[in-house]
């Protein structure tokens, strides 16, 4: 301890490497498994994330494996753990990580890649798989940017796709059972888990253009039926120190039926399954008891879509206002129920109002199958209005597909018309009031309808924001938007093949590391990375692709249809909408593998 | 209305939980225990407690002291047991008192801290007498209001200090200061180490010394009877 000590007193916020929050777990480490949650970014980001929460809980249930955590040390503990000979350890033991049984990664989002390869070099493993031996722990992977696990293939002995809830728990008791039988012995055991990808046993060809020719049965992702069977943690660890979410949080349901065609997680969460109401109800008072929280919110990809969101919305406010808890309800559609819970949430201290149009036109909108109009828009902004609310946040995507430079007037037009809703209830003034246009760079996901489409170049993007910039250079306009060169890295890394793990691992040999953080990105070391590997950037990111083409994801099935997504890219080509496949089944053949209860049910 | 003064003990890990922090964490582990605290009136409401002194971070302390306000009545065996099944590793709850009514804050009535000091290398009883008899006892103390360094005496404030026999673990000399703790006169125990190794011309890495609390006096009872 006396070292670790003398480390802390040197460091910002020392309390991130402590381990002992509110409801952390402590057990003897002669444990069958000993289990490292590794979050590969800081603890702040880390902390917030309700995944870490759910395993680390389902784990720790488990008297034979001790679950901790593990996140990316800032750059000022990096460096004294580097210059002081200090192994990346885990929280709760201070024990190191390389002398744990499993690091498990969770792949939240491409940057943080780097971040991965820095931490497995901090414990003093090998990064490369081929050159670890027995004695080193397993390093798995799992999360949504599993769906694509090509780029991190070298690194990660076993991927984890879809739902972790019971995969995870029975790898780890796999693990024990063939413990002393050797790695490669539980790899092949392990690969015949529904779920698990073990890219040990997949030789890739390429053709001499660089096109991949193995074919392959791909693995299916981990369904977990029935979200009310599995556990939701009602004791979640509570921060000590500032992180970015700091609340009690319920998942309410996993999925969407909305269909919009760029949106990676509204397939590959499909299909939709709800917790039913009294479950949630009881998991936010026993988390609220348990943690001593003030406030509490509801986690789901589009909260009012629940199928008794009134009756969910009414008996959560209920129990808040009983209990002085404060409820935030993220990601409302805004029809007069939610403007009714809006308001008695919200009754003193009105936060803005958030409205993801995505694109400028309704044409575009049709493109992109996003089912929100401009009337409904200003409709709920005039409410908003009336009701005391001042600011409007709106959000945009740029580099859809068929886009034209009336679509980025579209934009600009909204938000100016908003101000004139405004003007016109004060009297011709605007007053104190503010619309943020937040404009984010489209990055083609794999398992999408538009898997297939080139992104726009970073030069393209440049051109487009600075367009828009002179639109929106208005008073009562705020306009932000994301960096280029992030972007097309995000797209290499989301739709890279195998071969893209030589640049990531050069691009980290470069220097790369905290790549999410803009103080810590530097683009041209990709770029020079990627020249040294010999391969083209371009080649994965703004190309298009052919709808015969083998995809590095094909090694995956994610439940949803391949001829679904390329019947869904056909459409959004006449900008053919599709409905909400709550009102009936739009055939993306998840039921092929799991029941789709919520399918239909609005019929 | 009813007041309650809590002695616990912040060691180990749960030293580098900032005062502000540890503030924030038992807000929340008195409201999951069901223990409603009394609040401020005003536009900016806020719940009634405050701690005898706040302990610096990377201090270790022994018998804390903090004060609540509830509305209602509590058993304090309640309180006492109901804190301490919540408490995160590092943190002790010692005791659980009902308080004077008249007492507003502990910090306006502390007196004296008690503290105890490891510091590596070899010390003499001499070495500290000809310190502590030095006419002034000069260090550079960041001044609140200009936020710029400025030389201080702090003499008078050092109300006794001495050096321990034994050595620790990690075999540091121990020492013992009683140092001022009235709201107006207040002492750091950063300003005696930064005092006495500057007397004897030794320069120590800050992260090698650690400090203890033992205690935080104060000026009067504040037990309900």
């Amino acid at each position: 301890m006396y070292k670790l000590d003398s480390i802390l007193k040197r460091v910002e916020k020392p309390a991130r490497y402590i381990g002992n929050e509110i409801n952390a777990v402590h057990k003897d480490n002669h444990v069958g498994c000993n289990f490292a949650f590794a979050f590969p970014d800081t603890y702040e980001i880390g902390m917030s994330y309700t995944g870490l929460q759910i395993l680390y809980n389902i784990l720790n249930k488990e008297d034979d494996i001790w679950c901790q955590r593990v996140f990316a040390p800032a750059r000022d503990m990096e460096e004294i753990m580097r210059n002081e000979n200090i192994p990346l350890f885990a929280l709760e033991s201070k024990m190191n990580v390389k002398d744990m049984d499993i690091i498990g990664f969770t792949l939240q989002y491409e940057m943080s890649y780097t971040n991965i390869l820095n931490m497995l070099d901090l414990a003093g493993i090998p990064l490369l798989r081929e050159e670890r031996d027995d004695s080193f722990p397993l390093v798995i992977a799992g999360g949504p940017c599993a769906f694509n696990p090509e780029p991190l293939a070298d690194f990660i002995d076993v991927f984890l796709i879809g739902d972790g809830e019971e995969l995870l728990p029975e790898l780890c008791e796999l693990y024990v059972e063939y413990k002393g039988k050797g790695k490669d012995a539980f790899l092949g055991a392990v690969s015949r888990l529904q779920g698990v990808y073990v890219p040990k046993l997949y030789e890739i060809s390429y053709d001499e253009n660089g096109f991949i020719t193995s074919e392959f049965k791909p693995v299916l992702r981990a369904i977990v039926d029935d979200l009310d069977k599995v556990d939701f943690p009602t004791k979640p660890l509570v921060p000590l120190s500032d992180v970015v979410h700091d609340r009690a949080i319920v998942e309410s349901f996993r999925g969407c039926t909305r269909g919009c065609r760029f949106c990676q997680a509204g397939m590959i969460y499909r299909p939709i399954r709800e917790r039913s109401k009294d479950n949630i109800i009881n998991i936010a008072k026993s988390e609220i008891e348990n943690t001593g929280h003030d406030e509490l919110s509801l986690l789901s990809l589009s909260t009012s879509d629940y199928s008794d969101f009134k009756g969910l919305a009414l008996g959560l406010l209920d129990y808040c206002s009983a209990n002085n808890v404060a409820l935030s309800l993220p990601s409302l559609r805004l029809d007069s129920f939610s403007f009714e819970v809006l308001n008695e949430i919200q009754k003193y201290k009105k936060s803005g109002l958030t409205f993801a149009v995505e694109a400028g036109s309704q044409r575009l909108r049709d493109v992109i199958n996003k089912g929100i109009t401009e009337d409904d828009i200003y409709e709920a902004v005039s409410k908003a209005i009336d009701l005391g609310w001042r600011n409007v946040k709106l959000y945009f995507m740029i580099g859809l597909p068929g886009e034209t430079y009336e679509d980025l007037d579209g934009i600009a037009n909204i938000a100016k018309h908003i101000l004139d809703i405004k003007r016109e209830k004060n009297g011709g003034k605007l007053g104190k009031f503010n619309v943020t246009v937040s404009v984010s760079n489209f990055v083609p996901k794999a398992f999408t309808p538009f898997q297939w489409l080139g992104q726009n170049t970073a030069k393209e993007f440049e051109e487009k924001h600075n367009y828009l910039a002179s639109q929106l250079y208005v008073k009562g306009i705020t306009f932000n938007y994301h960096d280029n060169k992030t972007s097309e890295l995000e797209a290499l890394l989301a739709r890279g093949d195998r071969r893209v793990g030589k640049i990531l691992l050069n691009a980290y040999k470069l220097g790369a590391k905290m790549d999410s953080w803009s103080e810590h990105f530097d683009p041209e070391l990709w770029h020079k990375a990627a020249q040294l590997a010999g391969l083209s950037i371009d080649f994965y990111t703004s190309r298009e692709r052919d709808v015969n083409e083998a995809l590095p994801w094909d090694i995956i099935d994610c439940g949803v249809s391949k001829a679904y997504l390329l019947s869904e890219y056909e459409k959004s080509k006449k900008a053919l909408t599709t409905h909400d496949c709550r009102l009936s089944c739009t055939g993306c053949g998840m039921n092929r593998y799991t029941e789709c209860k919520w399918g239909g049910c609005n019929e | 209305m009813s007041k309650y003064l809590i002695k616990f003990n912040k060691l180990s890990y749960a030293k580098y939980i900032s005062h502000l922090d540890m503030n924030r964490m038992f807000r929340r582990i008195i409201r999951a225990s069901g223990i409603k605290l009394s609040y401020s009136q005003g536009y900016n409401p806020h719940p009634k407690m405050n701690f005898a002194q706040p302990l610096p971070l990377a201090y270790e302390g022994y018998n804390e002291m903090l004060m609540i306000e509830c509305d209602e009545f509590y058993e304090t065996d309640f309180i006492e047991k109901a804190l301490s099944e919540r408490m995160p590793l590092g943190f002790e709850i010692l005791s659980c008192v009902e308080m004077d009514q008249d007492i507003k804050s502990l910090a306006a009535i502390a007196n004296y801290s008690n503290y105890t000091l490891f510091i590596p290398g070899e010390y003499t009883v001499e070495d500290v007498a000809g310190y502590l008899n030095q006419a002034e006892i000069k260090a550079l103390k960041r001044m609140k209001k200009t936020k710029e360094y400025a030389w201080v005496d702090i003499k008078d404030k050092i109300l006794a200090f001495e050096l321990l026999e034994g050595k620790d673990e990690i075999q540091r000399s121990p020492f013992s200061l009683k140092a001022d703790s009235r709201a107006e006169s207040i002492l750091s125990p950063e300003l005696v180490i930064q005092s006495f190794l500057n007397y004897l011309n030794k320069e120590i890495p800050r992260e090698e010394i650690d400090v203890e609390r033992n205690e935080v006096a104060l000026l009067k009872s504040v037990d309900k009877f």
